[in-house]
């Protein structure tokens, strides 16, 4: 089906300053997940939060970053060591300086930012891109729905859990392959009340993290 | 007891030891990475959840003539961590398991390359409490008695290799 290309639209300069460390830490998650295909909403499910905060974080003119305890699991998240996100050869202290733009081409979110370390050379531009999805009904999964039907039926989630210890269980049990978006998809059903279905499941905030509990009224 | 994550935890502990070794105080390790002079004793207190973002990482192991990498935890004991918060317990010097550390670390770091008295040792680490000396004095007999060091005239030392 032919997509028509919106008009670009291209929003002023940003520039910001923040630390190199927080910086480089973003890109390398960015990097790392797509080089493995999560989508950033994705990350944000398995980090236990709502679905733009990766995106907000990974965005080169904001300025918050990742913290230390999201450090924590992104290797397990990312598949990787901890020492492939964080850099080793940084100056301490030191500055840099991003100026981005950002335009939308077609269903397509682009930044193109240039950076400053310090005193240093402006750098050549780079570009890091978001496709935005819209319109699009994920179906479910039917294996990994069955799994979640079965752990409730357990008593699994008589207590809360996580969105990644989830994913970790699934993909042990689970046969066929599926994505944390099947898994967030299952979870959200059973979640809603629709119709006759009642919610089995809700979703609580623990140490500012989503956890999945059994709903009290079934 | 306060609760924080693994990684964070680590951090704290590993920061902490290689400031003992080094024999710097709180104070002048905040200092010295261009914190606030309180900054290091508020993250390694109990009472809190504080604790050290990756920005301040680098200045740290500046400060520690260390590197990031080397305040991470090793490969060998990396977590595949689902982001469950631990106690923070941070390492202390009133507990043995926690000095014996130290001193391994410090020997590895050549402080006892020169001889020291026990006095020594207690000024290094900014001891001020008899139940924490007892327990190094222990521990440096310990050590002494497997042989890592030598003990002569109430200096304890490393034998270096001829």
């Amino acid at each position: 089906m032919a997509v028509r290309v919106k008009r670009k639209k291209i929003d002023q300069d940003t520039v910001v300053v923040m630390s190199e460390m927080d910086f480089e830490i973003a890109k390398q998650v960015y990097i790392r997940y797509n080089e493995i295909g999560l989508y950033d909403e994705e990350v944000s499910f398995l980090l236990g939060k709502p679905n733009k905060y990766v995106f907000d974080l990974i965005n080169p003119s904001e300025k918050d970053k990742f913290k230390t305890e999201q450090i924590d699991v992104l290797p397990t998240i990312l598949n990787c060591k901890i020492r492939n996100i964080i850099p080793n050869n940084l100056v301490a202290n030191q500055k840099i300086q991003v100026r981005a733009t950002q335009s939308m081409v077609g269903n397509k979110l682009i930044f193109t930012y240039t950076t400053k370390i310090g005193k240093g050379e402006l750098t050549d531009s780079e570009t890091f891109e978001k496709t935005i999805l819209k319109g699009e009904r994920k179906k479910l999964h039917t294996q990994v729905h069955d799994f979640t039907f079965g752990l409730i039926g357990e008593g699994h989630f008589s207590s809360p859990k996580n969105a990644l210890e989830l994913y970790l269980l699934y993909k042990e049990h689970v046969t066929q392959s599926f994505r944390p978006a099947d898994l967030q998809k299952s979870l959200s059903d059973c979640m809603r009340n629709q119709g006759e279905k009642v919610a089995v499941l809700k979703r609580t905030i623990i140490n500012a993290r989503y956890h999945y509990i059994a709903s009290e009224e079934v | 007891m306060k609760k924080i994550s693994f990684l964070s935890l680590y951090v704290i502990n590993k920061v902490r030891l290689l400031r003992l070794v080094h024999g710097l105080s709180s104070r002048t390790l905040s200092e010295n990475s261009g914190l606030s002079s309180g900054y290091v004793g508020m993250v390694e207190s109990i009472k809190n959840n504080g604790q050290y973002p990756p920005d301040v990482w680098p200045m740290l192991a500046e400060s520690l003539n260390s590197t990031v990498h080397e305040l991470l935890p090793p490969e060998s004991i990396e977590q595949n961590s689902t982001g469950d918060l631990i106690d923070k317990k941070v390492l202390s010097l009133d507990n043995e398991n926690d000095i014996d550390l130290v001193l391994k670390t410090m020997i590895q770091y050549s402080f006892f390359d020169t001889p020291k008295f026990l006095t020594d040792v207690i000024k290094h680490l900014f001891i001020n409490e008899h139940g924490q000396v007892k327990l190094l004095e222990n521990s440096l007999n310990k050590i002494v008695d497997l042989n890592v060091l030598s003990k002569r005239e109430n200096q304890y030392f490393k034998e270096l290799p001829i």
